[in-house]
């Protein structure tokens, strides 16, 4: 990895970690959701730090360019995380669904309570 | 013992629904209704409101399973022992009820479908084109032949609305049809007769068709053979 390269990865990697952080304390975002984000930021620091790591790793695994392993692991993490994200979204819009059905009839008995009176 | 409950989904029914269920109340006072306003933009939930309806009016936008699902909850909650999925927008014709209440009395079958073509045969062009289709992916899946699987004149048994009402994916559709089928449920066609729509616009235009034809056949082809029934 040149060391531009790892420049950049260290800064972005800071200042995502610094986002993660801060959503928190602002409790934009839940904690175990903002651990995931925060996580990923601290091991791409390392790796930038110690690319002799992933070096290791690539030859390991036989990957020609150690670049391409980290762009292969963060695929992977996106890839799970959008997966989990549309399960968490349909679960949500089925709660929505259920919330929305109970509220209704709540309303129609209270209409049916008001004309009793 | 409550008998039946007729569940009429409503989006944007403002010029028909008025009919459907005026229609419904002077005809059938023996059935008792709900109209399930699914969020509609119009005045759908006024008019319903100003004749007194019987309505469940919902806050959100739901779609037609969310619309359904409401219906069976509160079905489900008043204790009723069969619900009809009837249309809003006057394609449905109520003399058939009686016929498909009674099957369901008798307990012949769980699901019964209103159904254009037992006797009758399908006329050929695009929309049953796909009917077909989707009737053929049935019979391969599940060996039971459906004629009219996209009809959305349904009744429901007790055994059925208590997973309807709390499920998710258990949309009023043939994917979820093929899926119970699968799964023991027994479903039986009535001939019935259907009117075209009295006003308003079908939901599914050319586009959306094409996008449903390709959900439904890729769910009943793929989709439904994994899911495992929650009782």
């Amino acid at each position: 990895m040149s060391i531009v390269l790892r420049i950049l990865l260290i800064v972005v990697s800071v200042f995502a970690g610094m986002y993660a952080v801060r959503e928190i304390r602002k409790s934009q975002m839940k904690i175990e959701n903002a651990i995931f984000w925060f996580v990923l930021a601290v091991v791409l620091i390392i790796l930038s730090i110690f690319p002799g790591i992933v070096t290791w790793a690539a030859a390991t695994i036989g990957v020609e360019s150690p670049v391409n392993l980290i762009y292969l692991i963060m695929i992977f993490l996106l890839f799970y995380k959008a997966f989990s994200l549309s399960v968490k979204v349909a679960q949500l819009e089925h709660k929505v669904n259920i919330l929305t059905a109970e509220n209704a009839m709540a309303d129609k008995k209270l209409r049916e309570l008001d004309n009793e009176k | 013992m409550k008998g039946l409950l007729i569940v009429i989904p409503a989006y944007n029914e403002s010029e028909s629904i008025r009919g459907v269920v005026d229609s419904l109340r002077k005809k059938y006072p023996e059935y008792d209704y709900i109209v399930v306003n699914d969020g509609s933009k119009d005045n759908t939930a006024d008019i319903c409101l100003e004749a007194g309806y019987n309505l469940l009016n919902l806050a959100n936008n739901s779609g037609l399973s969310g619309a359904v699902q409401a219906g069976m909850r509160y079905a489900y909650k008043y204790g009723y022992d069969a619900v009809l999925q009837f249309d809003g927008d006057g394609q449905h014709r109520p003399e058939y009820i009686k016929q498909m209440l009674s099957v369901i009395n008798k307990d012949e079958a769980d699901i019964v479908i209103g159904s254009r073509f037992v006797d009758e045969k399908k006329p050929h062009n695009m929309r049953m084109l796909g009917s077909n289709l989707i009737s053929a992916l049935i019979k391969i899946t599940t060996g039971k032949r459906v004629n009219d699987p996209t009809s959305g004149m349904r009744m429901y048994g007790r055994r059925v609305i208590t997973e309807f009402s709390r499920n998710i994916n258990y949309g009023p559709e043939p994917d979820t049809i093929s899926y119970l089928i699968r799964n023991g449920i027994r479903v039986k066609e009535i001939q019935v007769t259907m009117d075209e729509r009295t006003a308003g616009q079908s939901y599914l235009n050319f586009g959306r068709s094409i996008k449903y034809m390709v959900l439904q056949c890729f769910s009943i082809l793929f989709i439904q053979a994994f899911r495992r029934r929650i009782d």
